[in-house]
Order: C-alpha cells, then sequence, then structure tokens
C-alpha cells in the first residue's frame, strides 16, 4: 500500500481539478468496475464494509472510482480505486 | 440404501477432516500484531496459545514476529513481512504436510529424532528434509532461496534436484530449476537485501518476469490437469463401487467389498481432491503475491507515462489472468479469497 501511494506520488500524479461525478452505494455488481475475477468479486463481498460506497471523480487525468467504507472520525477510508484509463 | 449415501457423503468429508488434524501447530510466541486467515476465509488477530490448522495462513506485517511449534518435532520462526501457510500433499500414497513460505522469510528447525519430517516450500519449489535447520526467503518475483544450516535439504522444481548439506544454499527462479548451490560459510544473507534486490530485477524487466510466472503456472496448470483426470476417474469408480454394494444382499460380502474396494476408492478420491486443490493454491498465492504486486507497481509507475512497452505488459498481463480464471478459478471457493 505505502509503495502504491509512493509510486503516484514519485510520478508527479495528483488528482487534478477533481469533481464528484457521482456517489453510489455499493452493490452486488460494483465489482465489475474493479475486474471480472474472483479476487474482485469476494474483495468487495468481504472486506468491502456494509457501508461502502463507490465515488467517480473526473479529473484532467480522467476519470476515477473510489471505493470509500467505514470512518476514521467523520472521514471515509479508501479502500480501493481504479481508473478507466488515464489522459495523459 | 440411504445408509450408503450418507457414508459416501461422510467419507469424503472426514477424509478433508482428519488432514486437518494431521499435526498441531501452536503458537507460542507473537510480537506484534500478526493475523491469521483462518479456514473460514476471514482475517483475524492471532493469539498466543492460538492452534494452526492445515489450510490456514500466518500473516506477519513490518513490526510482527511469530513462532510456531509443533510439539517437539519442530519449531517455525514466521519473519516480518510474511505470508506462511500449512498446505497439504498426496505423495505415494501418502499424506504429507508442506510448510509453506508464500512471500517473506522463515526459519524452521526440525527434530530428527520426533518423527516424520514435513516438506518444507514456497510458491515455486517444494523441498524434502532431514533433521534440518533451514531458512526460506521467498522473494516478490516468485523465486526462492533455501539456506541450511544444520541436517540436509531436497529441493525440487522444474523437474530438477538439489541436494544442499549444512552451510550450502540454492536459489530457485519462479518456474525454473535450480541454480547451482554455494556455500554461506562467510556469507551473510539478509531477507531485505535479497528482497529488495529481486524487486529491483522484477521492475527493470517487467515482462521477463511476467513469462517466468507464467512457466510456473503452466508447471501448476499441468498439476491441476493431472488431479482433476485422477479425482475425475476415482469420482466414476468409487461411485460405481458404491452402487455395486448397495446391490450386494450378503452383509459380510458387502462389508468386504466396502473396505477392499470401495473404501479405497473413496481415499483416493480424496486424495486427488487434495493434490489439486494444492496446485490450486498455489497459482492463486502467484496470482497474490506476486503478480498482483507486479502489475501495481507497473501500473502506478507509469500512471502518466504509458509507452508501447505498458501496453504490452498490460496485453500479457491480461492475458495470463484470462488463463488463470479458466483454469484455475472454478477450482476456488470463497475461503480462499
Amino acid at each position: 500500500m505505502e509503495a502504491l501511494w509512493q509510486n503516484l506520488r514519485n510520478g508527479g500524479f495528483t488528482f487534478l481539478n477533481a469533481e464528484i461525478l457521482s456517489v453510489t452505494p455499493v452493490g452486488p455488481e460494483s465489482y465489475h468496475l474493479f475486474g471480472t475475477t474472483k479476487d474482485a468479486e469476494f474483495f468487495f463481498k468481504k472486506y468491502v464494509p456494509k457501508d461502502g460506497a463507490i465515488a467517480e471523480i473526473g479529473t484532467d487525468y480522467g476519470t476515477f472510482y473510489i471505493i470509500t467504507g467505514s470512518r476514521t472520525w467523520f472521514t471515509p477510508k479508501i479502500i480501493g480505486f481504479t481508473s478507466k484509463g488515464v489522459n495523459k | 440404501m440411504k445408509r450408503s449415501i450418507l457414508i459416501w457423503i461422510t467419507i469424503l468429508f472426514i477424509i478433508p477432516v482428519g488432514l486437518l488434524l494431521a499435526q498441531n501447530t501452536t503458537v507460542t510466541y507473537i510480537e506484534g500484531d500478526p493475523r491469521i486467515k483462518n479456514n473460514r476465509g476471514t482475517i483475524e488477530s492471532l493469539d498466543y496459545g492460538a492452534q494452526l490448522a492445515t489450510g490456514e495462513s500466518v500473516i506477519t506485517g513490518k513490526k510482527d514476529l511469530v513462532e510456531l511449534d509443533q510439539g517437539n518435532s519442530a519449531t517455525i520462526r514466521i519473519k516480518p513481512n510474511t505470508v506462511f501457510t500449512i498446505r497439504e500433499i498426496e505423495q505415494g500414497g501418502q499424506k504429507e504436510q508442506v510448510l509453506s513460505t508464500i512471500t517473506g522469510s522463515v526459519s524452521m528447525r526440525f527434530n530428527r529424532l520426533a518423527g516424520k519430517e514435513p516438506k518444507i516450500g514456497t510458491v515455486s519449489t517444494i523441498a524434502g528434509i532431514r533433521g534440518t535447520e533451514v531458512t526460506i526467503f521467498a522473494g516478490p518475483d516468485g523465486s526462492s532461496l533455501f539456506i541450511v544450516e544444520s541436517g540436509l535439504v531436497s529441493v525440487s522444481a522444474a523437474g530438477q534436484t538439489v541436494e544442499l548439506g549444512a552451510q550450502e544454499a540454492v536459489e530457485v527462479p519462479a518456474g525454473g530449476p535450480p541454480g547451482e548451490k554455494f556455500s554461506v560459510i562467510g556469507r551473510e544473507l539478509d531477507f531485505s537485501t535479497w528482497s529488495q534486490g529481486k524487486a529491483e530485477e522484477l521492475l527493470a524487466d517487467p515482462l521477463s518476469s511476467l513469462d517466468r510466472s507464467a512457466a510456473l503456472l503452466a508447471q501448476f496448470k499441468a498439476g491441476l490437469e493431472e488431479w482433476v483426470g485422477k479425482y475425475e476417474k476415482a469420482r466414476v469408480e468409487s461411485e460405481a463401487a458404491a452402487e455395486q454394494m448397495k446391490s450386494m444382499t450378503d452383509k459380510e460380502a458387502q462389508n468386504k467389498y466396502r473396505d477392499e474396494v470401495w473404501f479405497p476408492l473413496a481415499l483416493q478420491t480424496g486424495n486427488a481432491i487434495l493434490n489439486y486443490r494444492y496446485y490450486t493454491l498455489s497459482a492463486l498465492s502467484l496470482r497474490r503475491f506476486v503478480l498482483g504486486p507486479l502489475y501495481m507497481q507497473v501500473r502506478t509507475r507509469n500512471i502518466l507515462h504509458q509507452d508501447g512497452s505498458y501496453q504490452e505488459f498490460m496485453n500479457r498481463y491480461q492475458e495470463i489472468i484470462k488463463d488463470f480464471q479458466t483454469t484455475f478459478e472454478p477450482y476456488t471457493n470463497s475461503t480462499d479469497y
């Protein structure tokens, strides 16, 4: 996990000019956004909390889908994210 | 008739349960906050005194340390950032434990006088041991390093075997045979340095790393197909034997048939399941602890600079994952994830 954020930072990546396009509760089919493998399916079933949601974020680098759930104080935790192609 | 079916179902369930209880492994020392992935498929805190069953994994973080004892026959020291699993395989009609270091570093000491010694291994390798103190490194690229302090270790991979004595070591690349053994006298072998070197090699040529993992998956696929074939044959034969047994009217003859014909076939069926599950879980470990992290590294390092070699990597990765889904996923279950 540390390597993931470190690599993104080293690569100069940011959620540039981010805009929240939608927020939807996690449902039985949500894992399809992240892949069709059983790994993706069971990750959602087992490790995404019941209050999980997927935030669709538009940025200058493209659209990202962030899984959120649980909270530290009032802030939801980021559990995972993906993108459908990145604009360079 | 119902009774016969019940016996058949019971036998199928008793075989794995018997395996689970084959060797008690107890947590005798803990530092930090290590976790256990149990046979229900959930991850929980690992407690002092807990019993580790076959199929369960100990997962240590960067400040964790765990020690396990198998009675007076073995002591297993699981170092930081490690995933260690007890698996079981059938070889030559005998069920054997395989103490598997999936990633990270584990040291083991076996007492030669305490009975039969288990196998040890990593994702890519399996090794037989005799009265041994051995340390295993399992690298981020699926490679392994076996370092023998005392006793004998016989390391096999890709159809080749290397015999190691005291103060000898051998490295095994993912998907390949063991390399040349070397002496460790006067050499300090440190897991962090070794693992870091492997990670750098991995990222220097990610496509070759994918190919090595694909070669290893192909070996697992061959093992899986062999044992699924044996399972199907044994299942058909044992079901036919069960039918034959049910049709018998002489109670004594029926019992004799059950003991001499049907029961061995039922055991063969159980053993075949054990072995195809071994190859399936090895493939799943490779996908999770080698391919997954490699994908993450390549994707995040290139998030804003995706050239032709990046696309080539991603295409090859997707091919491997599709093949994994078709070949191995049907033999996994929810508790494996």
